[in-house]
C-alpha cells in the first residue's frame, strides 16, 4: 500500500512537472530554436498571391449568388415547362413604366439580341400578363392584357366556350380584364378559369389567365361578356418570362371541311 | 461661386435624363391616385421659364426624344409638342413674366394642361377606344397634377443654377 501510494504520488508528481514545467519551456525553445522560413520579400509575395486568390473567390462567389437567384426565377417558371414541355422561355426583370401608360405596360431588360421578338408572349409563374409590342436591342415593350389592344385567343375551361381577351380602362383601374366574343348560351359562371386557346399560333395552348369574376350583357351587341380577374397582378410584377418558341407557334388553324 | 452657361447648361442636361430615368422607374417616384408624374415634361418647362429661345428648344427637344423612345419607341410626339410649347414658355418669361415660382407654377400648369390633353386626343380618342371619359378624368387629370407637384423642385434647381449664372 505504502508503495502503490509513493508510486501514484511519484505519476502525479511528474504529470504536474511535465505540465506546467518542461512543456512551457519545451514551447517557449521551440518558438525561437527555428529560424523564419521566408524572407521579407517572400511573405509579400505570398501576401499578394493570397489577396489576388480572394478577388478571384469573390468573383465566383458573385457569379453563384446570380447562377442561384437565376435557378430560383426558372424553377418558378418550371410549371410552365411541366404542362407544355415544348415551351421555350427567357427570364427578364422589369426595368421601367412609363407613366404615360393607362394599361400597367412596361419594359423587360431582354431584347432581340436575346432572342425576344415582337407579339411574343409574356408570363409569370401564375400566368398570361401579356405580349411584346415591341423591341429593341437589349429591351422589349410588354402590352399588358389590360390593353385594349390586346386580342388574345381564350377559353373557359369547363365549357369550351371561346373568347377573346381584351381589356378597357375601367376595367383596367380595377385589375380586371374583358372576355369578349363568347357565344350566347355559352354557359359560363363565375369563378369559371380562362386559359388560352393556341389559336392563331401566338400564344400557346392551356397558359391560364385568370379567373371569371363576373359575367354580364355587353349594352350593344346583346353578347355575353365575362369580367376577368388575372391570376397575377400585373401592376406589381417585379419580373417575367418571355416564351421565345412553343409547338404550335406560328401555325393557324386547319379549315374546317 | 458663380455657374458658368455651360456647366449650366451640362447640369440641365443631366437634369433631362435624371428626370426620365426617374419617370420610369418601376416603383414610382410621384404618384396620385395610380398615375404617375411625368417628370420630363416639368423639368423641360422649368428649364424653358429660365433659358433664352434656343436652349429651351434643344432641352425640350432632347426631354421629348426621351420621352418618346421610352413610350413607344417611335420619334414624334412629345419631340413636336413639348418643344413648340417650351419655345412658348421662354417667349414668355424673356418678354412678359417675371421669374417667380407661382407665375412659373401657373404658367407651366397651363402647358401641362395642354400637353397632355392632346396626348389623350392622340393616344386615346383617335385610336377609338373606348371609356374616354374614364381615362380623361381618373388617369389625366391626375397625371395634370402630379407633374405639375414636380414644377417646384425643378423650378428650385434652376433658380439656384441662374442665381449663381457667371458671364459666360
Amino acid at each position: 500500500m505504502i508503495i502503490s501510494l509513493i508510486s501514484a504520488g511519484n505519476g502525479y508528481v511528474s504529470g504536474f512537472i511535465e505540465s506546467y514545467i518542461l512543456m512551457p519551456v519545451q514551447q517557449l525553445a521551440g518558438g525561437y530554436a527555428d529560424p523564419p522560413q521566408k524572407s521579407r520579400e517572400e511573405l509579400e509575395a505570398e501576401v499578394s498571391r493570397l489577396s489576388e486568390e480572394n478577388g478571384h473567390l469573390r468573383e465566383e462567389l458573385t457569379e453563384q449568388y446570380d447562377i442561384m437567384a437565376e435557378n430560383e426565377e426558372l424553377r418558378k417558371f418550371f410549371n410552365i415547362k411541366k404542362q407544355n414541355s415544348s415551351v421555350s422561355l427567357i427570364t427578364a426583370s422589369v426595368i421601367s413604366r412609363d407613366p404615360n401608360d393607362d394599361f400597367c405596360g412596361f419594359a423587360l431588360d431582354k431584347g432581340a439580341f436575346d432572342g425576344v421578338e415582337l407579339n411574343a408572349p409574356v408570363v409569370t409563374e401564375k400566368g398570361l400578363v401579356g405580349f411584346v409590342s415591341g423591341v429593341s436591342m437589349r429591351s422589349c415593350r410588354v402590352t399588358t392584357i389590360f390593353s385594349p389592344d390586346a386580342a388574345v385567343g381564350a377559353v373557359v375551361k369547363r365549357t369550351g366556350s371561346g373568347g377573346v381577351i381584351s381589356g378597357s380602362a375601367a376595367l383596367s383601374d380595377k385589375g380586371r380584364t374583358s372576355m369578349k366574343n363568347l357565344p350566347s348560351g355559352s354557359g359560363i359562371t363565375e369563378g369559371d378559369i380562362v386559359v388560352t386557346s393556341g389559336y392563331g399560333g401566338i400564344f400557346p395552348k392551356n397558359l391560364q389567365i385568370g379567373r371569371i369574376s363576373s359575367v354580364y350583357t355587353d349594352a350593344f351587341t346583346s353578347m355575353p361578356m365575362a369580367e376577368i380577374e388575372p391570376y397575377e397582378d400585373i401592376g406589381s410584377i417585379v419580373s417575367a418570362a418571355i416564351i421565345t418558341d412553343f409547338s404550335g407557334k406560328d401555325e393557324l388553324p386547319l379549315k374546317e371541311k | 461661386m458663380t455657374v458658368s452657361r455651360q456647366t449650366r447648361w451640362l447640369i440641365c442636361g443631366f437634369e433631362c435624363l435624371a428626370a426620365i430615368i426617374l419617370q420610369s422607374l418601376p416603383c414610382p417616384v410621384l404618384e396620385i391616385f395610380g398615375s404617375r408624374s411625368v417628370l420630363a415634361v416639368a423639368a423641360a418647362l422649368s428649364i424653358a421659364a429660365f433659358e433664352s429661345e434656343v436652349p429651351s428648344i434643344i432641352f425640350a427637344a432632347l426631354c421629348g426624344v426621351l420621352s418618346d423612345i421610352s413610350c413607344s419607341g417611335m420619334i414624334g410626339f412629345y419631340s413636336v409638342v413639348l418643344t413648340v410649347a417650351c419655345y412658348c414658355m421662354s417667349l414668355l418669361f424673356e418678354n412678359f413674366f417675371k421669374r417667380r415660382l407661382f407665375t412659373v407654377a401657373a404658367v407651366s400648369f397651363a402647358a401641362i394642361v395642354i400637353v397632355l390633353t392632346m396626348q389623350f386626343i392622340v393616344f386615346h380618342l383617335m385610336r377609338g377606344y373606348s371609356d374616354g371619359w374614364h381615362i380623361f378624368t381618373n388617369h389625366y387629370i391626375p397625371r395634370m397634377f402630379c407633374t405639375l407637384l414636380a414644377v417646384p423642385v425643378f423650378y428650385g434647381l434652376e433658380y439656384i443654377l441662374f442665381s449663381h449664372a457667371g458671364a459666360g
